[in-house]
């Protein structure tokens, strides 16, 4: 059958209201293809480029950025960093986020219930330049309550913020507790939105809560979790602003900078005024962030079948 | 079946649309604000002041002033005030974020021609923007005075020409100094002030502080080891100076071609000290660290520019009389921030003659006294200042063949000195693993300094 056999079978009234409806997202679509799509399509044209940020474009590299990208340590090191806080930002936050949705949309309900998704729903309507500042001074080495807390069990402070693999795990840390929450939030309205009777069967059956959980409601929450999973992904690789803030404060407060892919394609850019070299490296963190993204939906609609 | 394919394609699709969304979403370029985006500091003129025949002309005109130093608007308003005595139709707005923020905006408003009609930074930094002509030639009356005759150090001349040409008007320097507690000193039995790196390292040994656990409590000196920006390796240049060293060196001289140079035998040597005091406790990266740590008594010893006197007067009062300052010994590098007029500004030539006005010894004077910047001008009598602001002495008293190096014009070296910094940082961390082990600094640092030349051959700059 041809692909547009049952679109030529769509009544006179349907396609009224369709093409209303697209006329309606046309500005939009406009807007998202001129402030989105063309700057982006744009980068890629300046990544074949030797592309001041000031000058026009100088030269024709052709692939010389992104290979000379791949010998550059200050990348490959920001790539392996952005990789493991994705990885790891993803699976905290996705974890925590289940095992809170899963309380709150089944076990903990009414005003209390309510009152504790707001709580944790809190950190992310603040904005992070305020909520990094703040963690600055609770990963404090000498005064930071994160230390103070560990000590009450006995362990030794830790140089969160300048120690070099300690600064990674804080800021992961700081962003777990960002993200969790909107996590949780999406994952609560996949929970409620499936009927009850399906874990009542089971129940009947004679399957535990844990049974319940794991063979009923996080199947059918697969979606969900993978929507989750895809949008907590791309928000961690493009991970800078907590980066940026930890470090910023120069003239007295330790902080080690974390060094990360935005960080350095933003250095590049607009410190060292090579934008072509730095598009190369947006279209590297596209590509990858694409792939990963793709694997995911594969992986949705392999869980779908 | 059709379904299922169309399903597939509008997943790619989504896919596709979402990544395109993600990777716009990541660091946003720095705001491109207009003029507008300023903090107002617009007066009244005073009663009975009429216009003065001048280029501001009598029409309403608002003067955006832009830097990247907040602790100097003050300086800028009360200039404005003053103006406004004899320009009552002007108005000024005066705007400055940190350091960093500020060339990221100049970035992007200069191109975009938004920028402030008065922008404040280094001839070096801004020398790819009048590669482009976006900056306003110096009228040559201002040019005829920066060039002048002792009007101002040969350095800071120096380091405003770019291209065999002068480039803005300087308004103030950032020389260093060694600040040191006072009474620390006379505590540990040290009479004399620091008068080498082996001084402030054997002081630091005497003047740490340490609590029963063995934890530091109050560095002996506090280096700088951390941070984002070049500012770990400008502190790294200005120690290695006192060696006889410079991070890059231009050779021959005049001939526009450079090379590593902090990899040398001195260069080691300073890596080694910073690596020594760390490795025994003198200092770590744990602790409060500069300006900060110096105004709560977390260390003793550090060096920074003349704006910590400043600080220390409102932040730290008590300190006052408590510390002194000294000259580095050998040299220091000199960075000269200028004043300068885009090419399209609106009000172009008001802004030159409020430039003009900013060169007066009483606003130059003012700006020290409020800011604790260091004015540009050589001529201006320091007697009277001397004398009521006794801890600039550090600052304006230097020994004889004190040597001043100014940043290299090559609009590169920015590059190279941030990644120097970013090395260092990591460097100074494994202070463990290179205690004792020279061979192994001496790696290190070559193979900074080869990243540092391959960045100077990649823009034709290198002269090895």
């Amino acid at each position: 059958m041809h692909p547009l056999a049952a679109v030529r079978g769509v009544p006179r009234r349907t396609w009224l209201r369709w093409r209303f409806a697209y006329l309606v997202l046309l500005p939009t679509l406009i807007l998202f293809t001129y402030l989105r799509v063309f700057p982006t399509a744009w980068a890629f044209v300046m990544s074949f480029f030797e592309w001041g940020l000031v000058k026009p474009a100088e030269r024709f590299v052709g692939f010389d950025n992104y290979t000379t990208l791949l010998s550059d340590k200050n990348f490959t090191t920001a790539l392996l960093n952005t990789t493991i806080f994705a990885f790891a930002t993803t699976i905290f936050s996705v974890i925590l986020a289940i095992a809170l949705a899963a309380v709150l949309a089944r076990v903990v309900r009414g005003r209390t219930g309510g009152l504790l998704e707001l709580l944790y729903f809190a950190p992310v309507l603040v904005p992070m330049v305020p909520v990094t500042l703040g963690w600055r001074e609770i990963f404090n080495y000498n005064h930071g309550v994160l230390n103070a807390f560990l000590g009450i069990f006995g362990i030794t402070r830790v140089p969160w913020l300048s120690d070099p693999n300690m600064a990674l795990v804080a800021v992961i840390i700081l962003s777990v507790w960002k993200q969790v929450g909107y996590n949780m939030i999406i994952l609560i309205v996949g929970m409620r939105a499936i009927p009850r009777v399906y874990e009542e069967a089971a129940a009947v059956d004679g399957a535990s809560a844990w049974q319940r959980f794991r063979h009923v409601t996080m199947p059918l929450l697969a979606p969900v979790t993978l929507f989750v999973i895809v949008i907590t992904t791309i928000a961690s690789y493009n991970v800078f602003t907590q980066v940026y803030v930890l470090a910023s404060d120069v003239q007295g407060a330790p902080g080690r900078l974390v060094p990360v892919i935005v960080y350095d394609l933003f250095q590049n850019g607009f410190r060292f005024f090579k934008m072509g070299y730095a598009s190369a490296e947006a279209v590297y963190l596209f590509l990858i962030i694409l792939v990963l993204t793709l694997i995911q939906f594969r992986f949705l609609r392999g869980s779908r079948a | 079946m059709e379904l299922s394919r169309f399903t597939k394609k509008l997943a790619t699709g989504a896919a596709v649309l979402l990544t395109v969304a993600a990777c716009q979403g990541g660091a946003s370029p720095a705001p491109t604000g207009g003029g507008g985006a300023s903090a107002g500091t617009g007066t009244t003129a005073p009663g009975g002041t009429t216009a003065a025949s001048n280029a501001c002309g009598t029409d309403p005109i608002t003067l955006n002033i832009w830097g990247g130093y907040p602790e100097i608007d003050p300086a800028y308003k009360q200039a404005g005030e003053d103006f406004k005595k004899t320009h009552p139709n002007v108005d000024f707005t005066v705007f400055s974020t940190d350091l960093r923020g500020f060339e990221q905006k100049l970035t992007t408003a200069l191109p975009s021609k938004t920028a402030g009609e008065v922008v404040i930074r280094t001839t070096n930094f801004l020398s790819r923007f009048i590669d482009q002509g976006l900056l306003d030639k110096l009228p040559d009356d201002i040019k005829t005075a920066v060039r002048a005759d002792g009007a101002y150090a040969p350095e800071v001349v120096k380091d405003n020409t770019y291209k065999d040409d002068i480039w803005g008007m300087p308004i103030f320097t950032g020389g260093t100094g060694i600040y040191y507690n006072t009474d620390d000193y006379a505590a540990a039995g040290i009479t004399n002030p620091p008068a080498s790196i082996e001084d402030l390292a054997a002081n630091a040994a005497k003047l740490a502080v340490k609590d029963a656990s063995g934890t530091l409590t109050r560095s002996g000196w506090s280096l700088r080891l951390s941070g984002q920006g070049s500012g770990v390796a400008e502190k790294f240049w200005i120690l290695l100076i006192q060696k006889g060293k410079t991070l890059i060196r231009e050779t021959p001289e005049g001939s526009g071609k450079w090379v590593a140079e902090y990899n040398s035998p001195e260069g080691q040597a300073l890596f080694q000290t910073y690596v020594d005091i760390l490795k025994n406790g003198y200092d770590t990266e744990t602790i409060d660290a500069d300006a900060k740590a110096f105004e709560t008594h977390q260390t003793s010893q550090f060096l920074r520019e003349s704006w910590v006197i400043n600080e220390i007067a409102t932040t730290a009062p008590d300190l006052v009389g408590h510390y002194a300052t000294v000259s580095p010994p050998v040299g220091d590098i000199l960075t000269t921030e200028s004043m300068f007029v885009p090419a399209d500004a609106a009000n172009k030539d008001c802004a030159w003659d409020f430039i003009r006005f900013m060169r007066e010894p009483a606003q130059q004077q003012n700006l020290t006294k409020v800011s604790g910047w260091l004015f540009a001008r050589k001529d201006v009598d320091l007697t009277d200042f001397l004398a009521a602001n006794p801890t600039y002495e550090g600052f304006l008293k230097h020994p004889d063949n004190y040597q001043l190096y100014v940043t290299p014009p090559i609009p590169e070296f920015d590059e190279i000195e941030t990644k120097l910094a970013t090395h260092l940082v990591d460097g100074y961390a494994d202070f463990e693993n290179l205690a004792g082990k020279p061979d192994a600094i001496k790696a290190l640092l070559d193979g900074w300094a080869n990243e540092t030349n391959d960045i100077l051959k990649a823009n034709g700059h290198y002269g090895g």
